[in-house]
């Protein structure tokens, strides 16, 4: 299906998300979309998708005008999204939300029938999903699967995919690649907004990129990837990675040991490594990784770090990251102020003079677009994850991070990265857990593998091969 | 604040008309019944001070209900806790205590510790049990009524009588009295000022009142922030129990100097409605209570006067409500304050 934006403008307040984009999407094409944070992706994407109503301008599939602002307009036209964060029942099993949001028009719906359409699906793609298992139990990576599938079921005919591959594995995102080209080739649209360069020239046929709510240009695939980066961030363009840490034990000589004591995970006792590691743990979506990270984080933990024999680091001293930043980390409804202020103020009665400056301080520090009275929910998500490093305190002893970037553009997870490795030099021990095995060579010292909620190697980064760790987390 | 509260009056204004609008369909006319509805609850100073008194206990619940609300509880004991609160009020008015001249501030006290202590059992259960506050809240509203009437024809029903009528009066000494010769019920107004104050303080200036909220926000990231969520649950549900246990104590000796059975009135279930109304907003519950309290008490004299049904007050109430709550979904008032400040950009 062909579709052509023509002059779509959407302002929110004083921001200008969206500013005459018109560009077309040819029939049968992988179009990527690109563009930093806030370059006005998500609201383009929504008001195809009709979230949002915009201002000015209209948009033609197939030479049709469509209804705009509407979602039931978008269903009509078979507009299926894939969004970042899956929206789902979270109470629900994979079963019941496939039957509650999935059929179309039948009252009487066959269980079975749907049971199988799953396991069919997963099948195709390689995935694991245990339909009677709760929504809320599976990790955002097999949400994300689920919501393809139930797109795909749905019979949707432009399907949009939002930074959807870092729930996939390697051998998954070349499944559901596969599967897209074919599709593609069957006369479907596929968008891909994504932030990943190597991606969309491996998928994509065209790629069009926005800068501040504009289209900057249009291309053919491929081109080389160093100019998409140049185009993408404009002048800001040096995203060589200079931060990688020069090997820690090797300047670090009289840092001191600390143990790690992981009984639910390994045969091994104990892991033994110098304050200032930062511990990277591959796995795939649902191999363990994310679980370990959380094991660490309770008043009376499974996993521990010990500074020395006997005193292991104290929850007070523990700072865990999310990854499900607005359901698990942040608090939607109350604003950047309040969340600095539960987070540092230590007395009972708030001096909230002082907090607000601190807020201001802290906003201007870590480049949060924001004002004090901003709500969390009201952040963008690349702000939304600034946030949560300035709610990092300085105190921290033991820094937990669950899929730190997950979601953000290079130029985000590369401040992300920057701020962390300052925190690293305050002595502290960091454990993160990434898809992205490029995140995990980048920026760790030491890796540790996952597969199937066991730790299947370990060692440091100079020992331990990145084709190794790939066939490790895929349980060779 | 004062956007809100300036909101909040455009949004009484509009509920206002509302009710007229229903009331001239009604084919009565909306001026004569407030003129009636404010001379009954306004004429002179005793019925001021009646008006006064129940929406003193209202404000009282309503308040009892913000903090739990805060914390995202749906405390439907309250009820149950004004109730239990008037038993430890009658409780010490029955013993030697009752007698002593201070006897009205031990009874506030006992009160307030008989509301908390329903209100942890709710809060037990919920943590304990994982039983749902709403359905914990609704048993023991049921087992607080019931016994009531227990100790009113048992244990303390009256010399040579077992009625449902209520208990002995209380000792003279035991009565929370007006200003001086009159009704004013200044003492209660001292008490809900202050409670006013206090919470206002918690909410807005202490460092707990903000993890109440949290806790009450998202309580999966209240763990990050290190917030022991049972904790501030169980906070919230004693400081609820022991608002509603004062405004019970309030009913029992400065209303009725008595138990009776049903003595709570309704009012906690009238104070959910009004935290509903009133959101977050302390203010908006002083107002809402005060309109509440003057229907009910001028809505009497609706039906000497102008031989209207007795459930006049409640259809003027209950439109009242409807109408509050649509303007506020519908967002009508804060187009109508935007409008008159004309300031945008800066305002949500």
């Amino acid at each position: 299906m062909k579709i052509e934006f023509k002059n779509i403008s959407k302002s929110f307040g004083k921001v200008q998300a969206n500013s005459k984009i018109s560009f077309t999407i040819s029939t049968g094409s992988i179009h990527a979309i690109i563009g930093e944070n806030g370059a006005g992706k998500s609201t383009l994407i929504k008001i195809l998708s009709g979230q949002i109503l915009p201002d000015e301008g209209s948009i033609k599939l197939n030479n049709k005008k469509m209804i705009l602002g509407s979602t039931q307009e978008a269903n009509k036209k078979r507009i299926g999204i894939l969004g970042q964060d899956p929206l789902d029942f979270s109470n629900f099993t994979v079963l019941e939300s496939f039957l509650a949001g999935g059929n179309k028009s039948s009252v009487i719906v066959s269980k079975s029938k749907i049971e199988k359409i799953i396991s069919e699906f997963s099948k195709k793609f390689d995935w694991e999903i245990d339909v009677n298992s709760l929504i809320k139990d599976l990790s955002v990576g097999q949400r994300q699967q689920l919501e393809l599938i139930r797109l795909l079921y749905l019979g949707a005919k432009i399907i949009i995919l939002d930074e959807p591959t870092s729930g996939f594995s390697l051998d998954q995102k070349k499944k559901v690649f596969d599967n897209l080209r074919e599709l593609a080739a069957k006369g479907y649209s596929v968008i891909l907004v994504s932030h990943k360069i190597e991606e969309i020239l491996e998928i994509c046929t065209k790629v069009t990129i926005l800068q501040n709510g504009s289209v900057l240009q249009t291309l053919d695939l491929p081109v080389d990837p160093k100019l998409l980066i140049k185009k993408m961030f404009g002048k800001s363009s040096e995203i060589t990675n200079n931060l990688t840490p020069s090997f820690i034990m090797n300047n670090n000589n009289n840092a001191k040991n600390l143990s790690l004591e992981i009984k639910e995970f390994s045969s091994e006792e104990k892991i033994k490594l110098a304050e200032g590691t930062i511990i990277g743990v591959a796995g795939l979506q649902g191999s363990g990784s994310d679980k370990f990270i959380k094991s660490f984080y309770s008043y009376s933990p499974q996993s521990k770090v010990y500074s020395d024999e006997i005193t292991s680091v104290e929850y007070s001293n523990i700072t865990y990251v999310a990854s499900d930043r607005l359901e698990k980390g942040l608090f939607p409804d109350m604003t950047i102020k309040e969340h600095i202020a539960l987070m540092y103020n230590s007395k009972s009665l708030i001096n909230w003079s002082n907090t607000l400056e601190l807020t201001k301080n802290l906003i201007n520090t870590y480049g949060i677009v924001g004002n004090p009275e901003t709500l969390a929910k009201n952040l963008s998500g690349g702000n939304q994850q600034r946030l949560m490093l300035a709610l990092i305190k300085e105190n921290t002893k033991l820094l937990l991070l669950e899929q730190p970037t997950r979601g953000l553009d290079i130029g985000s997870a590369k401040f992300v990265w920057e701020n962390l490795f300052q925190t690293r030099s305050k002595k502290n021990l960091i454990i993160f857990s990434s898809v992205d095995l490029d995140e995990i060579y980048d920026y760790s010292d030491y890796i540790i593998c996952f597969y199937d909620n066991k730790i299947v190697s370990t060692g440091y980064k100079n020992v331990l091969s990145k084709s190794i760790v790939m066939e490790k987390i895929s349980g060779n | 604040m004062y956007k809100s509260l300036l909101q909040n009056f455009i949004t009484t204004i509009l509920a206002v008309f509302s009710v007229s609008l229903v009331l001239f369909i009604l084919q009565v006319s909306p001026l004569e019944i407030y003129n009636n509805l404010f001379d009954g609850s306004f004429g002179n100073l005793d019925k001021i001070s009646r008006t006064l008194l129940i929406a003193t206990v209202m404000a009282l619940a309503g308040f009892a209900l913000i903090i739990t609300f805060s914390a995202g509880l749906w405390n439907i004991g309250i009820e149950g806790q004004m109730l239990f609160g008037a038993i430890g009020a009658t409780f010490i008015a029955r013993t030697i205590l009752g007698e002593l001249f201070f006897a009205p501030v031990i009874i506030i006290i006992f009160g307030g510790i008989f509301g908390s202590l329903l209100g942890l059992l709710s809060a037990f259960l919920k943590i304990r049990f994982n039983v749902h506050e709403i359905f914990g809240g609704l048993g023991i509203n049921f087992v607080a009524s019931g016994l009531i009437v227990y100790l009113v024809i048992g244990p303390w029903k009256r010399e040579g009588i077992a009625s449902t009528g209520g208990t002995d009066l209380f000792p003279a000494a035991s009565w929370i009295n007006g200003f001086g010769e009159s009704n004013f019920p200044v003492y209660p107004i001292v008490i809900a000022i202050f409670i006013f104050l206090l919470l206002f303080t918690l909410l807005s200036r202490t460092s707990l009142g903000l993890r109440l909220i949290a806790t009450g926000a998202n309580t999966d990231a209240a763990d990050k922030f290190k917030i022991d969520a049972g904790k501030f649950i169980i906070y919230a549900f004693i400081f609820a129990g022991a608002i509603g246990g004062i405004a019970g104590s309030i009913q029992a000796s400065s209303i009725h100097h008595k138990l009776v059975p049903g003595i709570a009135g309704g009012y906690g279930f009238l104070g959910i409605l009004i935290a509903l109304i009133a959101g977050r907003n302390l203010f908006t519950v002083v107002i809402i209570s005060l309109v509440f309290a003057s229907i009910m008490v001028g809505g009497v004299q609706l039906q000497l006067r102008l031989g209207l049904d007795s459930s006049f007050p409640y259809i003027i109430e209950s439109v009242f409500v409807m109408a509050w709550l649509i303007i506020k979904a519908s967002k009508v008032d804060a187009k109508l304050l935007r409008f008159i400040i004309k300031k945008e950009g800066n305002f949500e």
